[in-house]
Order: structure tokens, then C-alpha cells, then sequence
């Protein structure tokens, strides 16, 4: 699964780090993300788990160039793009490269109607593209995802937070992009409403070959999606691989954590008691402190484990 | 119909984001409340009725401002009747009309001011907020150090060296002076409103930056940016009587301020002129007084925690 | 803690730097210079206008490069030089901001200490209480919308001209000299009265109206509900409310300081009451530019330190500054 030349996939990250700093006089540091590296494919969803301050959010972001990594490289197609300043560059990036995000309503400019997103697409990569062919590919894009053209002239307001996701699916399908970046894409939706966009998630990657990263904090549909995963702790990468060999054979210690946590839908309270969430943080020191020196390293074909920390600090 | 499906572009020229805004408050509730909140009400009737009484007020008298217009001493004399309603100064003007007139003045110069303050520190309050790091450090830094002047006495300062005031270079001055709280007031809402999802849309969307902070920021916060304009029309306003007061205003024609620094002058207060001394100020007041109203009242719209149940 | 007051140093610091260089600069912008038009009024013979030209040139700094000027500006700043009046030659500016300063200070400090206290108070209970915020607040929203000079106006036509229980203007009569006597301290009280209540009143209706906006939004806030419900007195929960409003209070006056002293400049004009704000005043009608700059720079300064105290008040009263500074504006 990883490339050990990123410029011959789809979309590699490597040794992405983020530190956040605070202040000008006092400068306190935050990690965000500390060493991340893994391979975007087409046609493959690759979930990245973790708990809210795990870091997750901030991978999606530095990919989206949201924020500019402190260490590290992106590479899309064997360019390295981290550091992009023309706008052209930029331009060609985002025409390839786009995301979702986690809150519907606050997606929209809450004061125009939704269809302003697809009129911004067109405004700013396609002004080429005449009028009544503009109205075609938005609606063509509608009907992929299930939706009725009726909506485009409501607002924000009037439309349910799946409609809106949908909509913004459909952005990213108007763009025809190569990687989509879907962070916490359904937390914010009821539970009947998920599904169908899940599914309409695998339908577009199988049929687009299109690259997902499916960011989340939930085991479960990870293992629904994707077919590789990531798992974050504190903003380090500790575990990635094959979605049915983490999930069968969870070597790290919070990985092991998170399967334990997840209450299964028949099961009913059963405590364990070996089990203590609220040590993960002793348990993992000591985990790296029993394995110093290993680093992040292979435990099986396509699994591998973060056994140490390096000492970069 | 097909028109309707996709929208127009010219939805996003400034007419059409102003149109959009305005169509949009329309059909918003907060209008409403607004419309309907007593302090709110109260403070446009005050405000409008000053206003009128400026704007109106020169063709109800048929004195010029320095034309004299009746024996101005003693003060028995001087005190207002039904051909004098504000009565006469010391000199012989007729205080009414020196009033109405001063009234315009002094509004004018807010009005033009407090533009000039509110877009200054508009700008300076976006790119500070959007930019954050050390732009944010060096326009706040900037910002605090004009938040510390006393204003009046820059004001002064600058003044008294200018060879000439009139009405635009007084309200470029003041605007220059006062804009730190607008900046620093826009600057947190931009701060808070930066991080929401749209913004962050906007920007994977390769949107330019002056139109993020237009479309995205600036237009999602523009009940803010009216009362932050009232509240720095109101702090021009002050700071230019207060010039004026101490004759430093327009040099030309008369100004509210102006009209009392005379009544002082003239030693007004012994002789017990109270009309000359008191009724210019009182619209001054009045003004202030509705706006208070009115920003608190919107200030109750829009934060509804602060309405009384 | 140290980073607090550094950085709040340097901000005082660019503003004093940035106050002296306006104040510098200023006279530099009237087409030709101050020199001039003071020549212009000269009616004696040439060659003592000549003299009286150099003489000027020299007094004012006019002489060599800008620069040169600038640093001879600061030069004699530092040395307490502040210059000697035009009007009142050989006066020393520095020595006529000595007298003045202190009347600013008498009526300043009282009347901003306890128009702040007492405002607190009023706020804090008209936040709680119904009818005292119907009928007292509309009052003091009054008060605040008006210019401290009208203000000082009607004070004076009310208390002095009608009522006559005070004088109308100065700080003591005209044959009297200032002495530690009973009798010249009861004087001054009497003129330092009224200038005193309208910084007072003023000052009194600001702070009550943030107070009481303050106590609202306290008393509704998450903290206070979860107090009540855990049925918690009342008056626990005001002192709670009361000691967090406080604090904005607090940064509310040192960001009003500049507003107050403002205001205090015209209301000593109205009394004709000694301070350098009427100072100021004079010195422009005079055209006596050097008196004009020596009190804007002393009262500059007075501001700044203000501002400071204050920081250092604050220190004391917020426990997040003091437990880690974090920059959160």
C-alpha cells in the first residue's frame, strides 16, 4: 500500500508534521500532527480514526492546504505541492484535490442560495464554460447524488443537513476531482440519513476511481468503507494497514483501546475489568518505552505498527 | 425558468451581495424584533425627529446666522420668547438659528467621519482577524497604541496647527482618530467567524481573499457593522463638539460647539444666559441619547441574552 | 507575569514615542513655520527682526536638519526641558505644567476613584433590581450621552447661577493667595466642587450602565444557573457576578481614561478651573506653541501612567493573568 516513491501515486504524504505555536513572547508549542506518512489510491477509501485531538482533522487540513505543515511533504502525482504560492498552482491543485467538512450548515454561506457553490466553481475554474452547458453539468452533478434541481434556488436553511452534504458531494463531482477529502462527513447527520450517503461515497469511488479519505472517529464505518486504515493518537500516525488485519490483529495499544470501546448494538453493558480507558496514556508510554528503538515498523504484509517514538523534537 | 435553476452571476457583484443581504434581512425574523423592540423604536424616532429638526429647522427662521436680530442685553431681553424660541445671544443672534445650523455642521462632520473611522478600522479589523500571526501582532499593536491617546488632545494638537478646518478635513482628522475600536471589534468577530466552514470552502475553492472577507466575513456580520458605525458616529460627534468647543472646529459658518464656546466666552453662565448655553447642547444630547437606545435595543435583537423576558 | 507588563511597557512606550513625534511634527505643517507668523506680528526695525528671527529659530529647534532637530527635541525632552513659554518668556513651560497639574490631579482622582466604585454599586444593583434599572438607568444613559462641557453648563447655571451654593468659575477667588489655611482650603473646596461633581455624575452614569450590562450577563450565564441550581443564595451568586463583571469594568476604565481626560479639558474651560487642559486651551488661543506641546506631553504621560496603575490593579484582581499570561485578544 505505501509507495516507497511518492511521486508514483495518486497522492502521498510523507513525514507530515504540524506544531502549533501560541503566543509571540511565550510560545507554547501544540502538536497537531507529528510525522504522518501514507498513500492516497484511485479508487480506494482509506479511513483515518481517531478521537477528537488525535490530529485527524489536521491531516485533512494540511492536505487541503489549510495550513501549512511545519515538517513534511504532500505529493500529488508525483509533484511535491507543499509549498504552492502562484495562484494558478493553487488552482490546479483544488481543481483535483477537494473536501467536505463535518458541519453542513456552516458549509454555506448562510446569506446566498446553496446553488453559490456550484456558480463559484465555474467562476473561478471554468469561465470558459457558457451558460446554458454550466446548468447542464450542474445538474447532471444533482442527479448523481440523488437530488432534484428544485433545491438549488432554497437556501441553506430550508435544505436538511443530508440534502446539503449531498450538494457538496456534488461540488467535488462537478469538479470531477481526483481525491476527496471527507472529514467527519456524517457526525453531524441522523442516523437514517447516513447511509445514504455512505453509499453514495462507495458508489462515486468505484465509479470515478476517485480517492477518499474518509476522516472519522467511528471503528464502524471504517471498517463499512474503507479498505486501509489509519489510526491517530495524539497526532502521531500508530497504526495503518489493511482495513481487515488492523481490525482482526490490533497490535497497538490504543488501537486494542478502540475496539474495546465500542459498544457493539447487541451487546448489552459488560465490564471489562483489565480494561481502564483513562490509563491509555500510561499504557501507550510504556508500550514505547518496551519497544524503544523500533519505530514505525512492519508487523505483517501491509500492517504496520508505531512501536517508538523517534527523538525529534 | 432555466435562469432560476443555476442563479445569475450578477448575484455576486457588490449591487447583487447588497441586494442579497437586504432581501435576505427582509425575509429575517431579527428584522422584525427589531422593528418591534421599544428601545429600538424609541431611539429612530428620537434620532429621526433631531434630524428633521437640523435638516428643517433653516426654514423656520428668517435670520441669518450672524445677522443680528434684536438687542441682546440684559438677559431679561435675551430670554426666549415666541419671536425668539431659543432667545438671543449676548451679541443679538438669534439662537435658534445659530442652533440649527450649527446642528448640520456638527452632523455632517460625524456622519463623514464616523465613515471614514468605521471603514478604516473595518479593513484594518478584517485583514488583522483573517491574517492573524504577526500582521494581527503589528495592526493590534498599532491599534492599542491609538486606543491609548486621549483623543481630544491629539485632536487638538493636529488642529491647532492646521491654517485652515473645514468641514472634511475636521471629519478626516476625527475619523483618523477614532477607528481603533472598530478595528479591534471587527477583528474578534472575524477571528470567530474565520473558522467556520464556509470560509474554508471559500478558500479550497481558490476564492480571492478580498472576496472571502466581503462575501464570507464582512456580509455575515453586518448587523454588527451597523452598530459599530452608530457607536462611532457617536464618539465623532463628541470628539468634534468637543473641538469645536474649544475653537478648533470649522473655521467657517457656525458649529454647535462653537455656538456655546461663546455663551462661555461671553461669561453666559454669570449672567444667567441659560438658554444659550443649554438648548445647542441639547440636541447634541438628544441625538447621543436615541442612538444609546437604539444600539442597546439591536444590541437585544441580536444578542438575545441581554433581553429583558 | 513579566511578559504582561513587557508587553504592555512597549505599547506605552511606541504611544509616548508616537505622541512626541506627532507633537513634534505637527507645528511642521503649517505652511511656513511658527516663526513666521509670530514675525508677522513684529512691527519694530529690521535688524531687530532679524535677531528676533534667529532668536526664534533657536527657541523653537528650527535651526539645522530635521533630524538634528528631532534628536535636540528628545534631548532637551529628557532633561525635563520642555521649553519656556512665548507668552510668559523666560517662563519655563515645565514649571507652569507643575502648577497646572495638580488641580487636574485633585479633581481627577477623586472624581474617576469614586465615580467607578460608586457606579459599580448603582450597576450592580440595577442589574438585579427591576425598578431601579426603569427608572435610574434611563437617567444616567443621560448623563452619558452628553458632552462633559454641556454637562458642566448646566451644573453651573443650576448649582452656582440659581442656587447659587457654589462659585461659578476658578479655583479661588481673585484676592485670595493659596496657603495652608483653613480658610484657603475651604475656598478651594467650595470652586472645586462643582467641576468635581460633573466629572463625577459623568463618570458615574458610564460606569453604572457597564456594570449593570455586565451583571445581566453574568447572572444568566451558565455558572450562576448551575450555582442556583444548586441552591446557592442569591447573594453568593451576585458576589460571583459582581466580581467577574468587575474586571471588564476594570479594562473599561483604562481604555476610558483617554475619553475622561478629554472631557476634563473642556469642563475646566467652562470653569475657567486651572489644569492642563485648560492650559491647552489658552495656549492655542495664545498661539504659545511650546506651552501648547509641554502639556499635551505631560498629559500624555499622566494617561500612561494611569494606564499602568491600572494594568498593575488587574494583575492583582484577574487570576488568569497572573497564573499564565496567553495572549487571547
Amino acid at each position: 500500500m505505501m509507495n516507497s516513491k511518492p511521486q508514483e501515486g495518486l497522492l502521498s504524504v510523507r513525514n507530515l508534521s504540524k506544531i502549533f505555536y501560541s503566543g509571540i513572547i511565550n510560545r507554547e508549542k501544540t502538536v497537531g500532527a507529528k510525522n504522518v506518512s501514507f498513500d492516497l489510491e484511485p479508487g480506494k477509501i482509506i479511513s483515518l480514526i481517531g478521537e477528537s485531538g488525535s490530529g485527524k482533522t489536521t491531516v485533512g487540513k494540511l492536505i487541503l492546504k489549510l495550513l501549512q505543515p511545519t515538517e513534511g511533504e504532500i505529493y500529488f502525482r508525483g509533484q511535491d505541492i507543499t509549498n504552492l504560492t502562484s495562484k494558478k498552482e493553487k488552482k490546479r491543485y483544488y481543481s483535483k484535490v477537494q473536501g467536505v467538512f463535518q458541519d453542513p450548515f456552516s458549509s454555506f454561506n448562510s446569506l446566498f442560495r446553496v446553488d453559490r457553490i456550484f456558480n463559484m466553481i465555474f467562476r473561478i475554474f471554468m469561465p470558459e464554460v457558457g451558460k446554458s452547458e454550466q446548468e447542464d453539468r450542474i445538474l447532471e452533478a444533482i442527479r448523481e447524488v440523488n437530488l432534484t434541481p428544485d433545491l438549488l434556488e432554497k437556501y441553506p436553511h430550508q435544505l436538511s443537513g443530508g440534502q446539503l452534504q449531498r450538494l457538496l458531494i456534488a461540488r467535488a463531482l462537478l469538479l470531477d476531482v481526483d481525491v476527496l477529502i471527507a472529514d467527519e462527513l456524517i457526525s453531524m447527520l441522523d442516523a437514517s440519513t447516513r447511509m445514504g450517503v455512505l453509499n453514495l461515497l462507495l458508489d462515486i469511488c468505484q465509479e470515478k476511481g476517485m480517492a477518499i479519505l474518509f476522516i472519522t472517529h467511528d471503528l464502524n464505518l471504517g471498517y463499512y468503507l474503507s479498505d486501509t486504515t489509519l489510526i491517530m493518537y495524539e497526532g502521531r500516525l500508530v497504526e495503518r494497514g489493511g482495513t481487515r488485519k488492523i481490525y482482526e490483529n490490533p497490535v497497538h495499544p490504543y488501537t486494542k483501546m478502540l475496539f474495546e470501546s465500542v459498544p457493539g448494538v447487541e451487546e448489552r453493558w459488560d465490564r471489562d475489568e483489565d480494561f481502564v480507558p483513562e490509563e491509555i496514556d500510561k499504557i501507550v508510554r510504556e508500550f514505547y518505552d518496551n519497544h524503544e528503538g523500533q519505530g514505525f515498523s512492519e508487523v505483517e504484509e501491509a500492517h504496520h505498527v508505531l512501536f517508538s517514538e523517534q527523538k525529534i523534537d | 425558468m432555466a435562469e432560476e435553476k443555476t442563479g445569475n452571476p450578477e448575484q455576486y457583484t457588490s449591487q447583487g451581495i447588497l441586494k442579497t443581504v437586504f432581501s435576505r434581512l427582509k425575509r429575517n425574523e431579527n428584522l422584525y424584533l427589531a422593528f418591534t423592540n421599544p428601545k429600538v423604536v424609541f431611539g429612530i424616532s428620537l434620532f429621526s425627529a433631531v434630524l428633521l429638526f437640523a435638516l428643517l429647522g433653516p426654514y423656520f427662521t428668517e435670520y441669518g446666522i450672524n445677522e443680528f436680530a434684536g438687542i441682546g442685553s440684559p438677559a431679561s431681553r435675551a430670554a426666549p420668547s415666541g419671536e425668539h424660541p431659543f432667545g438671543l445671544t449676548m451679541q443679538g443672534y438669534d439662537v435658534f438659528t445659530r442652533t440649527v445650523h450649527g446642528l448640520r455642521a456638527t452632523i455632517l462632520v460625524g456622519f463623514v467621519g464616523g465613515l471614514i473611522a468605521s471603514f478604516i478600522g473595518l479593513i484594518i479589523g478584517l485583514i488583522a482577524g483573517y491574517r492573524g500571526g504577526m500582521v494581527d501582532e503589528f495592526l493590534m499593536g498599532l491599534t492599542n497604541v491609538f486606543l491609548t491617546f486621549p483623543q481630544l488632545p491629539i485632536l487638538i494638537v493636529v488642529a491647532a496647527y492646521l491654517p485652515y478646518r473645514g468641514i472634511i478635513h475636521m471629519a478626516v482628522l476625527v475619523g483618523l482618530v477614532i477607528w481603533p475600536w472598530t478595528a479591534r471589534a471587527v477583528r474578534s468577530q472575524t477571528m470567530s467567524l474565520k473558522n467556520e466552514e464556509h470560509v474554508a470552502l471559500s478558500r479550497i475553492s481558490a476564492n480571492s481573499t478580498p472576496r472571502i472577507l466581503i462575501e464570507d466575513i464582512a456580509a455575515n456580520m453586518f448587523s454588527y457593522i451597523f452598530m459599530v458605525f452608530i457607536l462611532q458616529y457617536m464618539g465623532t460627534i463628541m470628539a468634534t463638539v468637543g473641538l469645536e468647543f474649544l475653537g478648533l472646529g470649522p473655521t467657517r459658518g457656525v458649529s454647535l460647539g462653537l455656538v456655546m464656546q461663546h455663551a462661555v466666552q461671553s461669561g453666559a453662565l454669570y449672567l444667567g444666559y441659560w438658554w444659550w448655553g443649554i438648548l445647542p447642547g441639547l440636541f447634541l444630547m438628544l441625538m447621543i441619547f436615541s442612538l444609546y437606545f437604539l444600539n442597546t435595543g439591536m444590541d437585544e435583537v441580536f444578542n438575545p441574552e441581554l433581553r429583558e423576558l | 507575569m513579566g511578559k504582561y507588563f513587557g508587553k504592555k511597557l512597549i505599547i506605552y512606550i511606541i504611544t509616548f514615542f508616537i505622541a512626541v513625534t506627532i507633537n513634534w511634527l505637527a507645528p511642521r505643517f503649517i505652511p511656513g513655520d511658527p516663526v513666521t507668523s509670530l514675525l508677522a506680528q513684529y512691527q519694530g526695525p529690521a535688524a531687530g527682526r532679524q535677531m528676533l528671527e534667529t532668536r526664534l529659530r533657536t527657541l523653537f529647534g528650527l535651526e539645522g536638519s530635521l533630524i538634528q532637530q528631532y534628536i535636540n527635541f528628545w534631548a532637551n525632552l529628557l532633561r525635563g526641558d520642555l521649553g519656556r513659554s512665548i507668552l510668559q518668556f523666560p517662563r519655563e513651560v515645565s514649571e507652569i505644567v507643575k502648577n497646572n497639574i495638580i488641580y487636574d490631579i485633585a479633581v481627577l482622582l477623586p472624581a474617576i476613584s469614586l465615580s467607578w466604585i460608586v457606579g459599580n454599586k448603582i450597576g450592580a444593583m440595577a442589574g438585579e433590581n427591576e425598578k431601579i434599572d426603569r427608572y435610574i438607568m434611563p437617567l444616567f444613559y443621560g448623563f452619558v450621552s452628553s458632552p462633559y462641557f454641556w454637562f458642566a453648563i448646566i451644573v453651573v447655571f443650576v448649582f452656582a447661577h440659581s442656587l447659587g451654593w457654589f462659585p461659578t468659575a476658578r479655583a479661588y477667588g481673585a484676592g485670595v493667595r493659596p496657603a495652608f489655611t483653613l480658610n484657603f482650603i475651604i475656598v478651594f473646596l467650595r470652586h472645586w466642587f462643582l467641576p468635581f461633581f460633573t466629572m463625577f455624575l459623568v463618570g458615574l452614569g458610564q460606569w453604572s450602565i457597564g456594570m449593570r450590562n455586565m451583571v445581566i450577563y453574568e447572572i444568566e450565564s451558565n455558572y450562576a444557573n448551575y450555582l442556583r441550581s444548586l441552591g446557592a443564595r442569591q447573594k453568593l451568586i451576585r458576589n460571583y457576578a459582581f466580581r467577574n463583571g468587575v474586571l471588564p469594568q476594570v479594562t473599561g476604565l483604562a481604555i476610558q481614561l483617554g475619553q475622561i481626560v478629554s472631557g476634563a479639558i473642556t469642563v475646566q474651560v467652562v470653569f475657567d478651573y486651572p489644569g492642563l487642559g485648560r492650559l491647552m486651551y489658552q495656549a492655542v488661543q495664545q498661539q504659545d506653541f511650546f506651552v501648547l506641546q509641554g502639556a499635551f506631553l505631560s498629559l500624555i504621560l499622566m494617561v500612561l501612567a494611569a494606564n499602568f496603575l491600572i494594568d498593575i490593579i488587574y494583575m492583582f484582581i484577574d487570576p488568569r493573568i497572573r497564573l499564565s499570561y496567553s495572549e487571547e485578544e
